[in-house]
């Protein structure tokens, strides 16, 4: 019963989000398309929500938050428009049923334990429990215990201390399931904005192999890949220049608020879309809700003066040991089957036009490039590679897999804009 | 029969391929994880390594001791054969486990909390009495 209560909690996300069915750019997307988008607001919104009460001082109390996700839901029901189209019109196929076999093995995966993320049980968890206990987000249990990451944005904690609110107990199981929960909306994001079943096979595909090295469940990397996917996909696939604005916007936002690693994302999304899109308005829209959520949250971090992660962008690169970085990342990167993960979208990027996968190559690039610029900053990386970068290294083979699909996008679908002209032939 | 170009059917071969070899790598990982393959996991940690990770223990311990420990205790969760440099994750663990209690880094020789979860094998310590055995550990607490 505790986890089908914590799990229902997860499923109504989409209900406190749905206030953004009256966008009508959401209104044109499919209703699982549109599901995925209300879901990403939805827990940006309970995120903010709850971070906002603590702020204000006011504990949060089961009373208090089902009342105020309440109301959120029912005013964003009655202001939400219909959609105006239902499907994607894409044909059931062997690619999608392949889709489908990728995710069951995935979710058979984490359903047997066996991708479960070591952070959840010492970390995440405990910090969410302990804020639900404590009826906000507690400073001084993070000044008491450094070894909860301190600093860390705080959306998944939030989340799981949502959770908390709807079962009497913290689930366990109702955390990891969000890996495969969340992977459903990161490949229909990219089914339908791509059009491509074949590519969305290949990344569903990808992602299985992966999951089962990088231990995602129960980790913050499954709800920052759809974030991320949210932008890659919307910047790479949508010919909607405002679209594209949008669900860059949202899932800017997102990512920077999950992860460490998100707020990196965003930079080398909003350089991609300076140097490649050359669309410095959108860049700044694109930016100004993520580094609002992050400034604030840095706020609160130096207030309380539980800076920890963030603290190493200030700690100088030690270029000595870049051959161990590098030879130790290439080592993971290997994914135990010789760099195959990324050999194939390479190739497929290869064989087809480079220039519609360019946004995505270039988020890929510069995110790899920030990663490496991480671990050049501890002294003895290592372990620190080996036990973290099998997560942090999905981002840019994300990116990747999206490049590989829009190389070979038709003209006549959606695909990459340089600049808010003309597509790229 | 629709005809692919030669440039489709690459791809197309490509990814076909591709998805063979994550199949089959991901069937190998799963059974290198080992069994039981069709029963609900106890825990979280169950299947995460072929040897049995200390932390499913842990869990299980935490669980099983929660409802006998005394309020705002001070509790720590160790395996003692690591001594001195204890796996941090252990209490990490507890302090998600155990939210009625408070929760310690092992160091004895700064600190003697109420109560000592060990994981697996039995702790020596003059200060420390055995209360209760189960088969993740076993609980002392201070004399």
């Amino acid at each position: 019963m505790t986890d089908l209560l914590a799990i229902a909690s997860y499923l109504v996300l989409p209900l406190i989000g749905i206030a953004i069915w009256r966008v009508d750019l959401v209104r044109e997307e499919t209703l699982a398309v549109r599901i995925t988008i209300a879901t990403a607001a939805g827990a940006l919104i309970v995120g903010l929500t709850m971070a906002l009460l603590s702020l204000l001082g006011i504990q949060w109390s089961r009373t208090l938050l089902y009342s105020l996700f309440a109301i959120v839901a029912a005013v964003g029901f009655y202001v939400r428009k219909p959609g105006t189209r239902r499907g994607s019109g894409m044909k059931f196929n062997a690619w999608l049923a392949g889709t489908i076999f990728m995710w069951l093995v995935t979710l058979y995966g984490t359903l047997t334990a066996r991708e479960s993320c070591g952070d959840l049980h010492f970390t995440w968890g405990p910090k969410a429990i302990r804020f639900f206990r404590a009826g906000g987000i507690d400073a001084t249990l993070l000044q008491t215990y450094i070894q909860l990451t301190t600093d860390y944005p705080p959306l998944q904690t939030l989340l799981f201390a949502w959770s908390n609110t709807w079962s009497k107990q913290f689930s366990w199981w109702s955390a990891v399931i969000l890996s495969p929960l969340f992977l459903i909306g990161t490949l229909l994001l990219i089914r339908t904005w791509s059009g491509d079943d074949k590519g969305t096979f290949l990344v569903a595909a990808t992602m299985t192999w992966t999951f089962t090295l990088a231990y995602p469940a129960g980790c913050a990397e499954p709800l920052l890949l759809l974030y991320e996917t949210m932008v890659i996909a919307a910047l790479t696939f949508l010919r909607d220049p405002r679209a594209q604005t949008l669900y860059a916007t949202l899932g800017c936002a997102g990512a920077a608020w999950t992860k460490l690693e998100g707020t990196t994302f965003t930079i080398a999304v909003v350089i991609t879309i300076l140097l490649v899109q050359r669309n410095w308005r959108r860049a700044l829209i694109v930016a100004a809700p993520a580094a609002l959520l992050v400034g604030a949250w840095l706020t609160f971090v130096l207030n309380a003066k539980i800076l920890l992660m963030y603290g190493g962008a200030k700690l100088p690169i030690q270029w000595h040991a870049l051959p161990v970085v590098l030879k130790t990342l290439a080592k993971v990167a290997k994914w135990e089957l010789y760099w195959i993960p990324w050999i194939v979208p390479a190739v497929l990027i290869a064989i087809g036009n480079v220039k519609r996968a360019i946004v995505p190559i270039s988020i890929a690039v510069l995110t790899a490039g920030a990663t490496v610029s991480f671990y050049l900053r501890a002294g003895d990386p290592v372990w620190w590679i080996e036990s973290s970068s099998p997560r942090v290294i999905l981002t840019p083979l994300l990116a990747l897999l999206l490049g590989a699909i829009a190389a070979h996008q038709p003209h006549h679908q959606g695909q990459a804009l340089p600049t808010d002209g003309e597509p790229v032939q | 029969m629709v005809r692919l170009p030669p440039r489709e059917l690459m791809r197309s071969a490509i990814i076909v391929v591709a998805a063979v070899v994550f199949t089959f790598a991901t069937i190998q990982r799963f059974r290198w994880l080992g069994g039981p393959y069709f029963e609900f996991p106890r825990t979280i940690q169950d299947h995460v390594w072929p040897e049995r990770f200390a932390s499913a223990d842990a869990i299980l311990l935490c669980k099983r001791v929660a409802p006998t420990l005394r309020n705002n205790a001070s509790v720590t969760v160790i395996q003692p054969s690591q001594a001195p440099n204890y796996d941090q994750t252990h209490w990490l663990t507890g302090l998600g486990m155990l939210p009625r209690q408070r929760l310690f880094a092992p160091n004895f020789e700064k600190e003697l909390p109420d109560y000592v979860l060990a994981l697996r094998e039995p702790f020596e310590h003059p200060s420390y009495r055995l209360v209760a055995e189960y088969p993740e550990g076993r609980v002392y607490e201070r004399r």
